[in-house]
C-alpha cells in the first residue's frame, strides 16, 4: 500500500468519491452514494488534517456507517411520496366500494361480485343479491358489512 | 499491517452496507427473515435491514401475472378427445403467505388449474364444452380461487384459449351444420310453396264465388225479366183478345195474313233462288187470300160469311216474335 502514501492521499479519496458517484449512476441500488459521500468527507479531512492512511481508512469506514445512518434517518423523515400509493395493492383500492353478494354469506363466509370477478368475503350473513360494503381485506378475502 | 487491517475494515463496512441496504422496486415485495424466521415484508422503496441479523427470504412479484395451462388432451363425457389450453391470471395479495404457505406457487397454480380443467370438462359433453366456455371459466375460477385462498393470492380470471376437437369430428360438425342449413332452406322452400298454393287456391275460390254470385244475380234478373215479359205478354194477349172480343175476329186474320205474305216475300229475295222451300200448303195460302177477300168485302160493307176457314193459329206469339230460349232451362 506504499503507492498510496507516495501521493496526496486526499486526491485519491476525492477520485474514489467521484468514481463511486459514477458507479451509483450506472449500477442499480442506492448505497454507493453514501460511501461516495464518506469518501469525499474523508478526502476533505485528510486534506485539512495531517492523518495517516490507516487512520484515514478507519475514519472512512466510520463515516460510511454514519453517512448511511444519516441517510436512513433522512429517508425516514422524508419518505418518498408515491403519486399512487395503492399501486400493487388491489384490495386497498376496493375498500369503500359497494358490491353484490353472489354466494350467500353463511357462517360469516360467502362470495361477492367485484367488477367481472368473484371474491371470497367475510362478514355478517346475507342472502344472494344483498348489497354490502367492503371495509377491509385479509389477503384475498374481503371484509364486508351490510351497505 | 495496520494499513492492511484498516483497508479490510473499510471493505467490510462497504460490503456490510451493501448487504444491509435493500432497495425494493415497485411491483415487488421482499420477505425479510431474521435468523431464518419470517419477520416482515419489505415494501417498495429504500429499506435498511442490518446484515447478519436479517436476510431477504423471497422476492415476491406483486403484479398480476399469467400462468399458462399447458395444452392437454381431455376426454369429454361423451368420449370425445379434445385438446385444450388456457391461461390463469392471478395476483399475489399477501407476500408472506405466497412465499411460505406454498412451496412452488406457479407449479401449484398450474397443476390445480390443469386438474380442475379436466374435472370440469370431463363432466360435459363435447357440444357443451364448445358452447359453454363462460360456464367452464366461471367454474374453474371458483374452484381454483377457493383452493388458493390460503396462499394469499387472488385468481382474477381463468380463460380457456383453445378447444380443438379432433379433425374428423370438426369435419362431421361442418357437415352437420351444412345439413342443418340445407334442411332449413328446404323447409322454407316448401313453406313458401305451400303458402303460394294456398293463396292461389284462395284466389280461385274467391273468383268462383264471385262468378257464381254474378250468375245468381243474372239468373234472378233473367227470371225477373221473364216474369215481366210474361206479364207483358199476358197483358198484350189480354188486350188482343179483348180487342178481338169487342171487335171483329177478322182483324186477327188481317194481321196473320200480312205476316204470311211478308214471310213469302222473304223467300223471293233470298239469294238461294234456284230452289225455294215452300212448306206451306197452297190451300192455306189461298185460304189466307180468301181471308183477305173476306176482309175486303167487309170493308166494302157487303154482308157475307168468310169464304174459308182461317188458318190454325201458329204456335208463336201474337206479334210473330219467336220466343227466345233464354232462361228456359
Amino acid at each position: 500500500m506504499t503507492w498510496v502514501e507516495t501521493l496526496d492521499t486526499h486526491w485519491w479519496w476525492l477520485i474514489f468519491a467521484v468514481m463511486l458517484g459514477i458507479g451509483e449512476i450506472i449500477l442499480p441500488g442506492i448505497f454507493l452514494i453514501w460511501i461516495a459521500a464518506a469518501a469525499a468527507a474523508t478526502g476533505l479531512l485528510s486534506f485539512l488534517l495531517p492523518i495517516g492512511t490507516a487512520v484515514q481508512m478507519v475514519i472512512f469506514a466510520l463515516l460510511c456507517l454514519l453517512a448511511t445512518w444519516a441517510g436512513r434517518r433522512w429517508y425516514a423523515d422524508n419518505p418518498v411520496a408515491s403519486s399512487d400509493p395503492l399501486l400493487n395493492d388491489r384490495t386497498a383500492r376496493l375498500i369503500g366500494e359497494i358490491v353484490t353478494v353472489v354466494e350467500p354469506i353463511e357462517n360469516g363466509r360467502g362470495r361477492v361480485r367485484v367488477d367481472d370477478g368473484v371474491w371470497s368475503c367475510r362478514g355478517g350473513d346475507a342472502p344472494v343479491g344483498a348489497r354490502v360494503r367492503i371495509v377491509g381485506a385479509d389477503a384475498s378475502v374481503l371484509m364486508v358489512e351490510p351497505a | 499491517m495496520m494499513t492492511t487491517f484498516a483497508l479490510g475494515l473499510s471493505l467490510l463496512v462497504i460490503i456490510y452496507l451493501a448487504a444491509s441496504i435493500k432497495v425494493v422496486r415497485q411491483g415487488y415485495q421482499y420477505t425479510i427473515e431474521r435468523f431464518g424466521r419470517f419477520t416482515e415484508v419489505a415494501k417498495p422503496g429504500l429499506n435498511f435491514y442490518p446484515a447478519f441479523f436479517y436476510a431477504v427470504g423471497r422476492k415476491i412479484n406483486m403484479m398480476e401475472q399469467v400462468v399458462d395451462i399447458p395444452g392437454q388432451e381431455i376426454i369429454t363425457k361423451d368420449n370425445a378427445m379434445v385438446s385444450v389450453d388456457g391461461v390463469v391470471f392471478f395476483q399475489v395479495l399477501d407476500a408472506a403467505k405466497a412465499a411460505y404457505e406454498v412451496s412452488e406457487l406457479y407449479v401449484a397454480i398450474m397443476q390445480l388449474a390443469t386438474t380442475n380443467l379436466r374435472t370440469v370438462m370431463g363432466s360435459m359433453d363435447l357440444d357443451e364444452t364448445l358452447s359453454k366456455r363462460d360456464e367452464i371459466n366461471a367454474r374453474l375460477l371458483s374452484v381454483v380461487d377457493h383452493a388458493t385462498n390460503a396462499w394469499g393470492i387472488k385468481i382474477t380470471r381463468v380463460e380457456l384459449k383453445d378447444i380443438r376437437p379432433p379433425a374428423d369430428i370438426v369435419n362431421a360438425m361442418g357437415r352437420q351444420m351444412k345439413a342443418e342449413r340445407e334442411k332449413r332452406a328446404n323447409i322454407l322452400d316448401a313453406e313458401g310453396m305451400r303458402a303460394s298454393e294456398i293463396l292461389r287456391a284462395e284466389g280461385e275460390k274467391q273468383g268462383q264465388i264471385l262468378q257464381a254470385e254474378g250468375r245468381r244475380e243474372a239468373a234472378f234478373r233473367d227470371a225477373e225479366a221473364r216474369e215481366r215479359e210474361a206479364e207483358a205478354e199476358a197483358k198484350a194477349t189480354q188486350m188482343v183478345s179483348e180487342a178481338i172480343s169487342s171487335g171483329n175476329p177478322q182483324a186477327l186474320n188481317y194481321f196473320i195474313a200480312q205476316k204470311y205474305v211478308e214471310a213469302v216475300s222473304q223467300f223471293a229475295t233470298s239469294p238461294n233462288a234456284k230452289t225455294i222451300l215452300f212448306p206451306v200448303e197452297a190451300t192455306q195460302l189461298i185460304g189466307t187470300l180468301g181471308g183477305i177477300g173476306a176482309l175486303a168485302k167487309e170493308a166494302l160493307g157487303s154482308d157475307g160469311a168468310p169464304v174459308s176457314t182461317p188458318p190454325p193459329p201458329p204456335r208463336r206469339g201474337p206479334f210473330g216474335q219467336a220466343q227466345s230460349g233464354q232462361g228456359q232451362a
